[in-house]
């Protein structure tokens, strides 16, 4: 079968959306189907963010099938239409009911006229999908919240889930991500600063990487904190196989390939209630811990760690068990399925 | 070169709303011609039959007008569509038929999602979950279930429809309270005559209703499967442009490569755009510069 893979593509920024897409790419070609990913640039700001929809209204896709996975692609027009979708334009919906600072979406006419549109247009293109699957419940949910609409969760291996593997379980508390605001990286720097001594080793970078390193000076835990910015693959696997504990908590995640990277090197991950995605993985005192978000516990969970390995490698274990049967063999079945 | 002809095999004087029907249709580019359905010229690509017209020509889709008697079972059963103006038919036809409205909502009407409404509420000091109610006794706004409600003048219903969290409603005002996506109650005879199961609740108990609104407006789920449901009810089978762009879909003709406007034109329809909207300007003004004639060429026989 000839199967198009529908991505947006906001020029210079690479993530996690677009490894997704490129692993799909190479799920379908590996079950022995023709495919390629087709990305149309978008922009995020409310007063352009109709435009790249519209073009995608336009195109003319020749495949057998397409597979529209974010927002805007998924405006594509095609008789067989599937979407597995990543996310909708969130600024417009549970950022702006946050009022989250990366949401452009107030309360002023312009932008809730805007937001009704996107989300009226939303309700026609997505409604059209012959098939409509999620990447995790927490996308279902504002699905059937803000849209009515019912999706179908279909989770999917983390890249590097053939390469990760367990490891010792050392002294620090390992944290992989992009340092934005929705990550939520000083909370590494204040768990530490309540935790009796554990080090800590974030690796990622972003915007806020420099105002990271001033916290942990300043709160004086920048002897304990390791900020090794970005790390290729091969660093990356051996800091989770190394690790005695991840701390994944980020504000309302989508999915998370953290969460899911560090059950499969073997390691509990430490999280908060608000955390979103995160949560379908991570179950208090079987796979993790989960906390309320503050300082205090989040430190409170690194100590309790620490000083008891024997439960890292008990919730670790959980959660590598948990995450055995990922594949994407199956996930490309139900995304072609009659 | 020719732009895609639709032939006319009529064999009485076609209802007024098929005539509406047709006129939408030469708005999208396509000629519509019953002098080349005499076999004159070149051949259409599709036709619209109607009872006691010329048989169409095998292999050539066509359209067929429900006959109100005596229906052809034959050649319904072979068309590509089905027109109808009769919601019970349309349900019982399935995938085949396409509604050829009796009543089209006000244009102005433009629906609102509800958890627009809640941040629309919440920046002009409403109160949170306010209903309204519509019945022989006019026009009501509750500002919360537990108060009595109060008289609203006609020209504050639209505004009021539109901010509300649930309504009810009975009869014709259903599909004004649905083109505004208002999450609604209604009785089971309007639900029916509006093909609108789906898209409200249906309360037989009149004092029920305004419970049943209540309910309705304080679960975000429901309200936003029945905002939904509605606003696809009233964009699909109450728009006279979204039937037209999908006559022509199912008869396989595209907007044509003649007219690359065309084809966006059929893009907004497919979302209910109304033709002066903001996006709908925004759009003819990035395409001003193209050298493409906007205005289709209307139709042979029929006139405005």
């Amino acid at each position: 079968m000839d199967v198009l893979v529908c991505g947006a593509q906001k020029p210079f920024m690479t993530g996690g959306a677009e490894q997704h897409q490129d692993n799909l790419v190479t799920a379908l070609r590996a079950a022995g189907h023709r495919a390629e990913v087709v990305r149309v640039p978008v922009a995020w700001e409310k007063d352009r963010i109709f435009e790249a929809a519209m073009a995608w209204r336009l195109l003319p896709l020749d495949a057998d099938v397409i597979i529209a996975t974010n927002f805007p692609s998924y405006f594509a027009r095609h008789p067989r239409k599937v979407v597995w979708l990543f996310h909708q334009h969130r600024a417009a919906y549970d950022g702006a009911d946050a009022q989250a600072d990366w949401s452009d979406f107030g309360t002023d006419d312009t932008a809730l006229e805007a937001q009704r549109l996107i989300t009226e247009w939303d309700n026609v293109v997505l409604g059209e999908a012959t098939r409509l699957f999620s990447t995790s419940g927490v996308i279902a949910d504002r699905l059937a919240r803000y849209n009515g609409l019912v999706a179908t969760p279909l989770y999917h291996p983390p890249p590097l889930a053939d390469r990760l593997h367990e490891g010792d379980f050392g002294d620090y508390v390992l944290s992989v991500a992009r340092f934005d605001s929705n990550k939520r990286p000083d909370l590494v720097v204040d768990a530490l600063a309540q935790s009796g001594g554990i080090r800590a080793i974030a690796a990622g970078r972003g915007v806020l990487q420099h105002h990271v390193r001033h916290r942990a000076k300043a709160a004086g835990v920048a002897d304990r904190l390791e900020l090794p910015g970005f790390v290729d693959d091969d660093t990356v696997i051996e800091l989770f196989a190394g690790a005695r504990a991840v701390l994944y908590a980020p504000l309302d995640e989508d999915y998370g390939y953290t969460t899911l990277q560090a059950f499969l090197a073997g390691k509990p991950v430490v999280t908060a209630t608000d955390s979103g995605g995160v949560l379908e993985w991570v179950e208090d005192g079987v796979t993790g811990l989960v906390t309320d978000g503050s300082p205090r516990e989040l430190g409170a969970a690194f100590d309790r760690l620490a000083a008891d390995p024997a439960l890292a490698r008990r919730l670790g274990s959980a959660g590598r068990e948990r995450v055995r049967g990922l594949a994407w063999a199956p996930i490309v079945d139900r995304l072609l399925a009659p | 070169m020719s732009l895609p002809r639709l032939g006319l095999l009529v064999g009485t004087d076609p209802p007024a709303r098929l005539r509406l029907l047709l006129m939408a249709v030469s708005d999208r580019v396509c000629a519509v011609d019953a002098l080349r359905a005499s076999g004159a010229g070149p051949a259409p690509a599709a036709y619209l039959w109607t009872s006691g017209g010329p048989v169409p020509p095998a292999g050539v889709p066509y359209a067929a007008w429900l006959p109100e008697v005596d229906a052809d079972t034959d050649l319904l059963d072979a068309a590509a569509v089905i027109l109808t103006d009769d919601v019970a038919a349309a349900d019982r036809i399935g995938r085949q038929a396409l509604m050829v409205p009796a009543s089209a909502p006000d244009p102005a009407a433009t629906p609102v999602p509800p958890f627009v409404r809640r941040r629309l509420r919440a920046a002009r000091g409403l109160p949170d979950t306010p209903l309204v109610r519509g019945d022989a006794a006019g026009w009501h706004w509750y500002p919360n279930s537990a108060d009595g409600g109060l008289a609203l003048d006609d020209d504050a219903v639209d505004a009021a429809i539109a901010v509300a969290a649930a309504a009810v409603t009975t009869g014709a005002a259903l599909l004004r309270v649905l083109a505004w996506g208002t999450p609604c109650v209604t009785d089971p005879a309007s639900a029916e005559a509006l093909g609108a199961g789906a898209a409200a609740v249906v309360v037989t108990d009149p004092d029920d209703r305004l419970a049943a609104a209540a309910a309705l407006a304080a679960d975000p789920r429901a309200a936003a499967r029945h905002h939904a449901a509605g606003t696809r009810l009233v964009r699909t089978r109450h728009n006279l442009r979204w039937s037209a762009a999908e006559m022509l879909r199912r008869l396989r003709l595209p907007p044509s490569s003649l007219s690359p406007i065309a084809t966006v034109v059929s893009g907004l329809d497919e979302f209910g755009m109304p033709e002066g909207s903001p996006f709908a300007r925004r759009i003819r003004a990035h395409l001003a510069a193209l050298p493409i004639h906007a205005d289709p060429p209307h139709a042979a026989g029929w006139t405005r």
